[in-house]
């Protein structure tokens, strides 16, 4: 990275994908040290808080932008060019939140056809849409990104560590903006966690008293800290509710899903093939539990055979 | 860049009838790092593996793969092969073209292309192979044995000749096991204490041999050669060092109960001496009866005990043995015969089991070697009814052994002693092998006061009172059911494994079969085997025998164990084993209860687990159910296995020469 006058403030731009506006909203869960930042920086692009035209952006130089935060899963083709667009006029692409991280939520979509989604959402008449893709995509998938802002949505001091580094300087490639252990490792409910125990049956959040101090795998409850990256100050089981995955996997797993039915698998007992079943029967819908956030880019939910941007 | 030589075995005649070995040979050669491709007769023969270790250096190789049988037949002699070529040996990968190709699939193309496939999946696998070296420690040749039975006594007394360090544990707080508690033994009527005694004393004072009374294994870690074993010794409240069993201590006990030593017979003291003449000559305090446990401020044994043995404030304790082999003998139990009500057993006062005559036969048992019935007098018409339980499929399918027998050596007692006047054994089938069995009974025929009546079906009788004396009904052979008056019955209820055997199998992970025998490892050629490398099982605790039987498994036991573990040899450790990437480690614990070997720790600050790598056998599963990818296994990687993989499915790998035309697998 080039070395510049410290005082300059850095060019932001910030965007939304497919998206819920939740990712918007962590922007203003800063609360008071928002107007702070904002004073530190140049927002030049930020259509859904202020004036911002494509053309607008097209007449930016190339690299013209310090940084792009992007959130939202990538649907339709012209989030691909939107994509590609501030990939060329930014120097570092931030993946904002799980849906531009791993896919997010829409990306529970890819186990239906792109036909079967717009029929089911519109019927014969829909709209005119800009034209989706086969499949929804990971912001990674289309663009080189450079950053992982994680979360669904991402906490206030994970948006506070981007923007704080950002304007210092110092926003390095390669980062996660999160540990690089799973939550496991700080949850408070950690030691309560006894390596023998056993489920014999999987129980759902609503159907349980749920013990507050109590590690939730020991309480049948299926929880995904042991496969998802911490850093959420594990404000969920705070709160008194199991980790759903919205950081994504650790490190080098490749796929969250698949390392949650391997280690739930390693919690089951059953003495025979029904008592498993039965086990399996507090389990509600598998695919979006454990691939909630991250089936775009999952092994067999990332593969974007024959699709082109 | 690898050098990869690939040498394919034609196994004599077993590989290429199918498989076509020319276009195998020529899709290899496409192969991204392979530099030889060779085509060998027989390559574990003593000229292939000559020619291999000569091709390694010549060609100078860093990886091989060998195409030819299963990895579990010569694996490790071509690993041997790489080593003395001075490659580590582990930079060989096996694929299987014999078993899971020649040999399955009739189809030439199907099967020649499915090789390339594995051959491909083998190639791209050891480009990612590392070096990796095994770690030796010295083997343990102490011996751990369960039970001080007569088995586990004669398997330590032998190891102790030479000069093993025994750990002998046993659950109660005297040796011997059962034998001790009888008047006498078949087939030769010897004084069953003048049998066992020597020997116990000898095992007593062996300087080699450690005894643990009152203790019990809880866990064991490791594997033959070095193991863990964890001993939990309950407290005996009296100190070993200052009893001297005189029994000052149980005359003052006000607590009276059963007295499991003599069931039905009589009634003990809440501390108590356990049988007269038991070894060692110790007291033992019961906390379940004695009424300190209770909440009462008792100390009439304290008070009464010359010799100020008795140990309130003993606690229970528990302590880690390094030991390189465990033999198991626990013995036996026999069922109880109150569950099939039809005996009346625990209901008719004069039902009595084989065991209780044992301890009345006794010289220093509780009626001083008289036959009494409930009443106190003596029975004219004893009934002896075998096969209570055993060989029915419903109970126990085994015969017990020793049942008949010891029947017999109870006729020549009480007939010699003239206990009653007469006997009537009802029996179906008499089983009595050896000679020695045979001139038991023939020494019985053709005396008028004996009576052998054979039932229909073992199993199959039912004793009702009948004007105070008891009827012994049972269908004969021609299903007439028959009945015969009697004054007291003795059942011979079936042996099954001792109480304690499932727990012990569950900590030792040894399999029991239905009537709960260590009876899962053994062949026709080994009565010893347990089903788990330097674990032996001997005596009754493999199932029913005799005396000498319990006696020659412990000596077959200790025998095997002295032929395995020697002194100064070392244990070669597997360097395939798991390991733990901290950085990644959140400590969530999952792989900890799922270690089969007890090889993963947890620690603190920062949570995170650690692998015992002389403990881990390298089986994979906590890498497999890491959900961090924390935890590695050793040649078993992500990279290896995505690389065998991805390269049989016919994906390129990276740097992949195959996209060449003509090379592409088959699919």
């Amino acid at each position: 990275m080039k070395s510049r006058p410290a005082r300059r403030r850095p060019k932001l731009g910030m965007t939304w994908l497919s998206s819920c506006g939740g990712c918007e909203e962590s922007i203003l869960d800063l609360g008071p040290d928002l107007a702070g930042i904002l004073g530190q920086v140049d927002l030049v692009y930020w259509p859904i808080g202020m004036d911002g035209r494509m053309e607008d952006l097209c007449k930016v130089p190339d690299g013209g932008l310090d940084a792009v935060l992007i959130n939202g899963s990538v649907r339709t083709e012209e989030h691909v060019e939107t994509a590609g667009l501030l990939r060329q006029k930014a120097r570092i692409v931030v993946a904002h939140g799980s849906c531009a991280h791993l896919g997010g939520v829409y990306g529970l979509a890819n186990l239906f056809s792109r036909e079967a989604v717009l029929e089911r959402s519109y019927g014969e008449d829909g709209p005119r849409l800009p034209r989706l893709l086969d499949r929804v995509k990971a912001l990674g998938d289309v663009v080189k990104v450079d950053v992982v802002i994680p979360g669904c949505p991402p906490t206030p001091d994970r948006v506070r560590e981007a923007l704080d580094s950002l304007i210092r300087g110092t926003l390095a490639r390669g980062a996660v903006l999160a540990d690089d252990r799973a939550l496991c490792r700080t949850c408070p409910r950690g030691e309560t966690r006894r390596p023998d125990t056993r489920i014999r049956r999987f129980r759902r959040v609503h159907e349980a008293t749920l013990d507050p101090d109590l590690c939730f795998l020991e309480q049948g409850i299926v929880c995904l800290g042991p496969v998802t990256r911490g850093g959420c100050e594990a404000r969920c089981v705070r709160g008194n509710l199991p980790c759903r995955g919205c950081f994504g996997p650790v490190g080098e797993v490749k796929d969250q899903g698949g390392g949650g039915v391997g280690f739930l698998a390693a919690l089951l007992e059953g003495a025979s093939e029904e008592e498993l079943e039965q086990a399996l029967d507090g389990l509600a819908d598998p695919t979006g539990l454990l691939y909630r956030y991250s089936l775009p880019s999952s092994l067999f939910g990332g593969r974007n055979e024959g699709e082109g941007p | 860049m690898c050098r990869i030589g690939v040498y394919i075995c034609e196994c004599g005649p077993n590989i290429g009838r199918t498989l076509r070995l020319p276009a195998l040979v020529q899709s290899t050669g496409n192969l991204t790092g392979v530099v030889r491709v060779r085509r060998v007769p027989v390559l574990c023969g003593r000229e292939g593996l000559d020619f291999l270790g000569e091709e390694i250096v010549a060609q100078g190789l860093d990886r091989v793969v060998v195409a030819g049988c299963s990895p579990r037949e010569h694996e490790s002699t071509f690993r041997s092969v790489l080593e003395r070529a001075g490659l580590n040996p582990y930079m060989l990968q096996v694929a299987n073209i014999r078993e899971q190709c020649e040999w399955v699939v009739r189809d030439r193309d199907q099967a020649t292309g499915l090789a390339r496939r594995l051959v491909a999946g083998a190639v791209a696998r050891v480009r990612h192979h590392e070096p990796l070296l095994p770690s030796e420690i010295a083997v343990s040749t102490d011996v751990v044995v369960i039970g001080a039975g007569t088995a586990g006594v004669r398997a330590a007394l032998t190891l102790a000749g030479k000069k093993r360090v025994v750990h002998l544990v046993e659950r109660l707080p005297c040796v011997g096991g059962k034998v001790p508690l009888y008047e006498d033994v078949f087939p030769g009527m010897a004084c069953a204490a003048c049998v066992m005694d020597p020997m116990l004393d000898e095992l007593l004072h062996h300087d080699g041999i450690r005894v643990h009374l009152m203790s019990s294994v809880e866990e064991l870690l490791g594997f033959k050669g070095n193991f863990t074993v964890r001993l939990l010794q309950s407290p005996r409240y009296v100190d070993p060092e200052a009893c001297l069993g005189c029994g000052a201590c149980v005359e003052a006990c006000p607590v009276r109960v059963p007295d499991e030593w003599n069931p039905g017979l009589a009634e003990r003291r809440a501390v108590a001496v356990p049988y007269p003449g038991v070894l060692p000559s110790l007291a033992v305090v019961d906390p379940r009866h004695c009424l300190r446990w209770q909440g009462e401020d008792c100390r009439a044994c304290e008070e009464a005990c010359p010799f100020d043995a008795v140990r309130f404030e003993e606690e229970a304790r528990v302590q880690e043995i390094q030991a390189g082999a465990v033999i198991v003998a626990t013995g036996f139990d026999l069922s109880d015969p109150g569950r099939f009500p039809q005996y009346g057993y625990g209901r008719l006062a004069d039902v009595i089991t084989s065991f209780e005559l044992e301890r009345m036969l006794n010289s220093s048992g509780p009626t001083g070697g008289r036959v009494l019935r409930k009443d106190g007098t003596v029975p004219g018409h004893a009934g002896f009814v075998l096969c209570v339980g055993s060989r029915d499929p419903r109970a126990a399918p085994h015969c017990s052994e020793v049942c008949c027998r010891y029947t017999l050596k109870f006729l020549h007692r009480i007939l010699a002693q003239g206990a009653v006047d007469r006997a009537t054994v009802f029996h179906a089938g008499l089983h009595l092998p050896g000679g020695a069995s045979q001139d038991l009974y023939r020494a019985l025929e053709g005396n008028p006061s004996v009576h052998f009546v054979r039932m229909g079906a073992p199993n199959s009788a039912g004793i009702l009172e009948q004007n105070g004396s008891l009827a012994v009904r049972f269908p004969d052979e021609e299903g007439r059911v028959r009945s015969h008056l009697v004054d007291m019955a003795i059942l011979a209820p079936a042996m099954e494994g001792a109480s304690g055997n499932r727990e012990l199998a569950r900590i030792l992970h040894l399999e029991t079969g239905g009537t709960g025998f260590f009876d899962q490892g053994i062949t026709l050629l080994d009565r010893v085997e347990a089903g788990r490398e330097g674990v032996f099982v001997a005596g009754c605790a493999a199932g029913p025998t005799d005396i000498l039987g319990a006696a020659t498994g412990g000596q077959a036991a200790a025998g095997r164990v002295l032929s395995e573990l020697v002194p100064g040899e070392t244990l070669r450790l597997e360097p395939v084993t798991a390991g733990v990437d901290e950085t990644l480690c959140s400590g969530c614990a999952v792989c900890e209860g799922l270690c089969p070997y007890g090889a993963i720790e947890r620690k603190d600050d920062p949570p995170r687990i650690m692998v015992n790598r002389v403990l881990c056998r390298g089986c994979g599963t906590c890498a497999a159910a890491c959900p961090s990818g924390a935890v590695h296994c050793a040649h078993f990687s992500d990279g290896q296995i995505a690389a065998e993989v991805e390269a049989m499915l016919g994906r390129e790998d990276q740097g992949e020469r195959s996209k060449e035309k003509g090379s592409r697998i088959a699919g």
